[in-house]
């Protein structure tokens, strides 16, 4: 299941700027596609097609040697244009050109990774706010995207705003900080939801946020009958 | 001290990697707990009375629970005193997740047992293993949000080592991390403590 | 889905589980080729039935092993002369449940460019990655798969290995579902000690799968060697569980090869001249590259 070719590439987000941390690598799902995150040792992104084409193994169990992913089963090491660049069994052969996987858009923008799946768009991502928006926290929702929105809309009041997002005034923390809540598909009976506080650093005001998404993830769980 | 234990089980890597976070040596003896299952036969009971593995020994004192055999190793082996409890506090905290890891969590290690020695055509829903999983994340999210990248205080403690297992395990368990991104990181820092040595199952990099 | 399964699959004794530990479970239901049995001991020996139908299965008890079929007259079961020669110690490993296509199972059993990688500082190191040509056959006369002249050097070639060796293999795949691997004994010079992985499939994409061992080591303790085992096939099963799509690929394309990767290229070619598609890409449209 991959994006439908009459939809324009759109840019959703698949997790906080710490989702994947620099020398590591992770899955993330989106729209029924395995995608491979991962960072140099450096701290540089990419986000690749998650299977090795050697033998299918997932790059996202892969291993992080400065700017190279490397294969969990064989060891091919992968270059940051995703060129296989050394085969250890064969240590003297130059792995051919066509030897390569398959890579995607990825941007960093307001503590938000964002992946692409259809060519990096135009226009560059949305906004998660007006002022330093800052990264809380991730939950997922046994819930498809649509139905996930009407549930979050119907229990905490918050609305949309542009595709993919939606935003709230949950008065956490006797602030008045609006918090913006990015819906990741990730499938069609899973949703991620990746929120961000707005109004610049504060450590009380990030924490009670964090505690106001578990909450609402507690309250979606209960009414769907599913604990998380 | 002896570790009456076996390769694939993650209770007895509990005690077998708090051993090596601390560089102490220890004999182990290999039990035939698959296929034999020799832990569950009446001779081993008298050794442990829930026929379960790991066992520890020390002369004559003998412990059968993974959890009291990491309290155990810690206050005996310990020189730094950092891997247990410096207050109440920090006590009753590391006891809470002691109970989680001899508790909720033990549906992970269930699921796992079941995949890898079972029929793996009789595989019960995920639905009870995800809530231990959820809140151990959700912990781990608040300590670092408070600055620390461990269960309890601001290092690593038997806390970290009697969950650890079960988390590291999850591929076998059938669960994903995906969505948990706090446990990731917290894996990702356990695996670089001196001393850590992984077991199948476990990425080691 | 049984009508996925080719004659060629469908002809061979399967693996159900070793004696003793059928005594052990027994009796218990499994599968057999997404076909729901029932496993049982009786007073003349285990006996397996469909649970569907109530038809009794044939039973064949070999090399520690109790076999099955759901074709009634199987081609006859693989030779393997060095269990009635004595002297090496047989040790069954036990069942272990995997989520992927027996298929996957054997041919990462025949694998060994991944030994540096999933099974450091024992069967292989990468300081030494590079694998030194060798020699894969499909032998026509005798319809099985063989691969000589593979050698590499192992830190920890077995339990009761102390230093690091030379380690001369042979692999052989007799059936789809089971291979044996000859390899240079450090417990007696100039002879071989034998493992084996024999794979049942419980459907295309779930496998219990058996490893044993035949061996030279009269200082081992069984738990001891068993763990052994158990430790190296636990790293490969994280591997096979994840490799995408489970379902093994025939054809060229989806997969690509290196020299080697001979004993796999071989192995596959011969399934696929065999018209193998249990467990296979081959007639599933919607696994896509």
């Amino acid at each position: 299941m991959t994006t439908t070719d009459s939809e324009p590439s759109a840019w959703y987000v698949v997790g906080g700027w710490t989702h994947v941390r620099p020398g590591a690598a992770c899955r993330v799902v989106l729209q029924g596609v395995e995608i491979a995150l991962w960072r140099t040792q450096a701290g540089a992104l990419h986000a690749w097609g998650n299977r090795c084409p050697h033998r299918g193994v997932r790059l996202s169990l892969g291993i992080v040697k400065g700017d190279r992913l490397a294969c969990r089963y064989h060891g091919w090491h992968y270059d940051e244009g995703g060129r296989c660049r050394f085969m250890p069994a064969h240590p003297n052969l130059d792995p051919p050109a066509t030897l390569a996987v398959a890579h995607y858009a990825t941007q960093e923008q307001d503590e938000a990774i964002w992946v692409a799946l259809g060519g990096a768009p135009a226009a560059p991502p949305l906004r998660l706010g007006t002022d330093r928006p800052a990264f809380c926290r991730s939950i997922h929702l046994s819930l498809g995207a649509e139905a996930a929105a009407d549930m979050l809309a119907r229990l905490t009041g918050a609305a949309p705003v542009a595709p993919g997002l939606m935003q709230v005034w949950p008065e956490i923390a006797g602030s008045d900080r609006a918090v913006t809540l990015a819906v990741q598909p990730i499938d069609e009976t899973t949703t991620a939801l990746h929120v961000f506080l707005d109004g610049g650093p504060d450590a009380a005001a990030r924490l009670a946020a964090v505690r106001w998404t578990v909450d609402v993830r507690w309250r979606i769980g209960s009414e769907t009958g599913v604990e998380a | 001290m002896i570790l009456y234990d076996h390769v694939l089980s993650a209770d007895c890597y509990k005690l077998r990697l708090m051993f090596d976070l601390l560089g102490t040596a220890y004999e182990r003896r290999p039990v035939d707990m698959h296929p034999g299952r020799a832990h569950q036969r009446p001779g081993f009971r008298t050794l442990s009375p829930f026929g379960r593995l790991p066992v520890l020994q020390d002369g004559s004192r003998t412990l059968w629970d993974a959890q009291a055999g990491l309290v155990y190793i810690a206050e005996s082996c310990d020189a730094s005193a950092s891997w247990t409890a410096r207050s109440a506090e920090e006590h009753a905290n590391i006891q809470t997740w002691l109970q989680v890891a001899g508790g909720p969590l033990r549906t992970v290690t269930a699921a796992r047992a079941r995949n890898l020695f079972g029929d793996v055509g009789d595989m019960s829903s995920e639905d009870g293993l995800l809530e231990a999983i959820t809140i151990l994340d959700d912990r781990i999210v608040e300590q670092e949000l408070r600055g620390s990248s461990w269960l309890v205080s601001d290092r690593p403690t038997i806390a970290d080592v009697a969950v650890f297992p079960d988390i590291a395990l999850h591929e076998d368990a059938g669960i994903s991390l995906d969505g948990f991104s706090g446990l990731r990181r917290w894996l990702g820092a356990f695996r670089k403590l001196p001393g850590f040595a992984p077991m199948p199952g476990i990425a080691s990099m | 889905m049984t009508d996925r399964l080719d004659d060629f699959t469908k002809n061979q004794w399967v693996v159900i589980d070793d004696e003793d530990g059928l005594v052990r479970r027994a009796p218990f239901e499994t599968s057999l080729f997404s076909l729901p049995i029932g496993v049982e001991t009786g007073a003349d020996g285990p006996r397996v039935h469909r649970l569907d139908t109530g038809e009794a299965l044939p039973v064949l008890r070999r090399y520690g092993y109790v076999w099955s079929a759901v074709d009634v007259a199987p081609r006859p079961l693989f030779d393997i002369p060095e269990f009635d020669e004595g002297g090496r110690r047989f040790v069954p490993c036990g069942p272990v449940g995997v989520k992927t296509s027996a298929l996957r199972v054997i041919e990462n059993f025949l694998d060994i460019a991944h030994f540096p990688f999933v099974h450091p500082g024992v069967l292989g190191t990468e300081d030494e990655t590079e694998v030194i040509p060798y020699r894969a056959e499909i032998r026509r006369d005798v319809d099985e798969v063989w691969a000589v002249d593979c050698g590499f050097f192992q830190p920890k070639a077995m339990a009761a290995s102390s230093a690091g060796v030379h380690v001369d293999y042979r692999y052989r795949v007799a059936q789809p579902c089971s291979a044996v691997l000859y390899k240079s004994s450090p417990g007696r010079a100039g002879a071989f000690d034998l493992i084996g992985i024999l794979a049942r499939p419980l459907d295309e994409t779930v496998s219990e799968v058996h490893a044993w061992m035949l061996m030279w080591d009269d200082t081992s303790s069984d738990e001891s060697l068993l763990q052994f085992q158990q430790e190296i096939f636990l790293q490969d099963r994280i591997i096979l569980e994840n490799q995408i799509p489970h379902l093994l690929p025939l054809s060229a394309g989806m997969e690509i090869p290196t020299r080697a990767d001979a004993t796999s290229i071989a192995y596959r070619r011969w399934l696929k001249d065999h018209g193998v598609t249990w467990g296979t890409c081959d007639g599933v449209p919607e696994v896509a590259s």
